[in-house]
């Protein structure tokens, strides 16, 4: 079976004497790092095998861990693309007390390839203090415990880690044509299982699922800046995951807030879909609808962003002149407004200070006012 | 399935014993391969008939004068050496054979051994059994020596290119594995050249490739030589070969960057969930060729 979705761990350790990879790096002097990763993965595979999934659903939306292959001296040869994936960054304090260099490089790679990371910092015992203050400013969540000095308690820690995931990932998974989703057979599962999956899914939530048809919606090359919009499930899920753990959600909340994301990212397909069809785009016309996006962080359960406004007002905005010709304050305001392309079509809603905005470029851009009305009604989703 | 991690000399041998018991069994002692090594020793002992007819018959009898000679000690050094030598020749001959009718190396000394023991004691009781009917006397040590001198000398044409030809000509075959075993070797050393680095690049999943496919065709064209009872081994082993091959072709021959990078540990059976399919294929692979276990 194919490893599809993988997030990895960078290692912040030296490769053990005379062995060649930062895989054979005992944490706890007794499982190798590749060990403990692996062993890892197949009691989330197990966990996920007993909801029961597929093998197809296990490889379209599981999600295991892998470890990058550089150790601490290797750092600065890890690419930027690299960097991208990487999840967790388990720091050995008893080495990186002397390697600054790595130490920033890492923090100043993670800003650039704009990924938030997971800090878990690894101390044999007696656990050394806390070096988290060294990875900040830097996009970094850290492990609870912040210092972990036994195998056991970072096995636990990925498992709860997993589990959340596991949580949002069921509720973000469409049906599969039969009719159940994910959770699918959760009826006849153990109790296990249903503290891993929970509940059905209520009926609407799955009707809701069934034009659910993102990448149909979004098509092209999944690069660029509006890329976001094509959001996987895994995607979905794995943000959730991590809004979920920071803000110490329940399972409850942690699928609520995922059907919020998914309420979201089908609401943007539907605008996108719409709105290409009334602008008459062009061959490299683009559209930018991530400024329609909440964020994640920023999401709270009661608050109401599509599930009661079925009637959306849209601003679409477009550059009339070529950006060299503005002037500098115009610009500033261009880059505000996310119009950094001539060909680019800007997706708004209408606030005080955006339409301020749009009044100091008056003869500047081009402007479209849209009331679109969502076909979905999901006001009985949110709880 | 799971593969165990490591499998040590006696668990290969249980699956091979296990396969076909009997002329398995025997196929540890003896060079057995449809008969090749019997058929290879037909002209040999019909030199050696031969020669021993010429010695005998005559009226001053030579097999009898010889004997008398190796009764004298000044004789018996350069007599020593001739049968040291000879029987070295004999058995590199037959050993040379052994190595490319078998694939695997494991088992060519004792089967070496048994074949050499058997038809050098079979020769020799022959030429034993002439002496006795010409001269009943004659069961000396020098008797025994001359017989076995007689027979080693005829038995090293075991080598010559005669006895092959003659077997070609009646169209029994026995499989040729020096290439095969030359590609194992660069296989072998590309895998530990490979291991020992922390990353491995594109070529090093080319030459993996390379070598192991063309292994894989070498199999193939070997195993219709090979006699029923062992052609179910060899084919396994083609097989893991084969799935070897597949699997790195499908998980590293158009893949980029870190994924080419894993490649070296995944030679050393690490990320193991990552590559399942890669890394149960080698431990597959090296329940046949031992040294390419993982450490």
């Amino acid at each position: 079976m194919n490893r599809k979705n993988l997030e990895y761990v960078l290692a912040l350790a030296s490769k053990p004497t005379g062995k060649p990879s930062i895989l054979d790096w005992c944490p706890f002097g007794k499982d190798t790092l590749d060990a403990i990763i692996n062993k890892h993965n197949q009691d989330y595979l197990a966990s996920l095998r007993e909801i029961p999934w597929s093998a197809n659903l296990i490889e379209e939306y599981g999600q295991f861990v892998a470890v990058v292959n550089y150790d601490l001296s290797e750092v600065d040869k890890i690419d930027l693309a690299q960097f991208r994936s990487i999840k967790f960054v388990f720091a050995n304090l008893n080495e990186i007390a002397t390697a600054g260099s790595a130490v920033e490089q890492v923090k100043a790679a993670m800003n650039q390839a704009r990924r938030r990371y997971y800090l878990v910092q690894i101390s044999k015992k007696p656990p050394r203090p806390s070096e988290l203050s060294r990875f900040t400013p830097s996009p970094v969540y850290t492990s609870r415990p912040e210092v972990i000095d036994d195998q056991h308690k970072l096995e636990q820690w990925l498992a709860v880690f997993y589990r959340f995931y596991n949580y949002a990932i069921s509720e973000a998974v469409p049906p599969s044509p039969g009719g159940q989703g994910a959770q699918g057979i959760a009826g006849g599962s153990s109790a296990s299982t249903t503290a891993l999956v929970g509940e059905s899914k209520p009926r609407s939530w799955t009707r809701l699922f069934m034009d659910y048809r993102p990448y149909e919606l979004f098509g092209g090359s999944g690069e660029g800046e509006g890329f976001l919009l094509r959001r996987s499930p895994v995607d979905i899920a794995s943000e959730v995951r991590d809004t979920a753990i920071q803000k110490s959600f329940t399972e409850k909340e942690t699928r609520a807030l995922t059907r919020k994301a998914v309420l979201q990212e089908k609401a943007l397909g539907y605008v996108q879909a719409s709105v290409s069809n009334s602008l008459d785009l062009k061959t490299g016309d683009e559209l930018f609808l991530d400024c329609l996006r909440k964020p994640m962080e920023e999401m709270t359960l009661d608050d109401e962003y599509f599930e009661r406004t079925p009637t959306l007002e849209v601003m679409t905005l477009k550059l009339a002149q070529p950006l060299a010709e503005l002037s500098t304050t115009q610009s500033a305001l261009c880059s505000q407004l996310r119009l950094s392309k001539r060909n680019r079509h800007v997706l708004l809603r209408s606030s005080p200070a955006t339409l301020e905005k749009i009044k100091a470029l008056k003869n500047v851009i081009e402007m479209h006012q849209a009331g679109l009305t969502l076909p979905f009604d999901a006001t009985d989703l949110l709880v | 399935m799971e593969t165990p991690d490591t499998l040590d000399e006696s668990d290969a041998r249980f699956t091979w014993k296990e396969m076909n018991p009997l002329p398995q069994f025997f196929d540890k002692f003896f060079f057995l391969k449809k008969g090749y090594s019997v058929l290879a020793h037909v002209l040999p002992f019909g030199v050696a008939s031969l020669l021993l007819l010429t010695l005998s018959v005559p009226q001053d009898n030579i097999l009898l004068k010889l004997i008398l000679s190796l009764e004298r000690p000044g004789i018996w050094l350069p007599a020593a050496l001739l049968s040291i030598v000879s029987t070295s020749v004999y058995v590199i001959s037959v050993y040379v054979q052994v190595r490319k009718a078998y694939l695997f190396e494991s088992g060519n000394k004792p089967r070496t051994a048994g074949t050499c023991l058997l038809f050098i004691f079979l020769c020799t009781s022959m030429g034993y059994a002439v002496l006795k009917s010409v001269s009943p006397q004659a069961f000396t040590p020098a008797g025994v020596w001359a017989c076995f001198l007689v027979s080693i000398l005829s038995l090293t044409g075991v080598g010559w290119s005669t006895p092959t030809t003659w077997i070609d000509v009646l169209g029994v075959k026995h499989p040729d594995y020096r290439e095969s075993q030359r590609l194992v070797r660069l296989l072998t050393d590309a895998l530990n050249s490979i291991r020992a680095k922390p990353r491995s690049s594109k070529d090093d999943v080319t030459r993996i490739l390379s070598y192991a496919g063309n292994l894989c065709t070498e199999l193939e064209k070997n195993v219709d030589c090979e006699p029923d009872w062992a052609r179910q081994h060899i084919s396994e082993a083609g097989n893991a070969l084969r799935d070897f091959v597949a699997a790195v072709t499908d998980t590293f021959s158009n893949a980029e960057g870190p994924v080419i990078e894993d490649f070296a540990q995944v030679m050393n059976c690490r990320k193991g969930f990552q590559y399942e399919e890669v890394v149960n294929a080698l431990k597959a692979l090296s329940r046949f060729w031992l040294e390419w276990q993982c450490s």
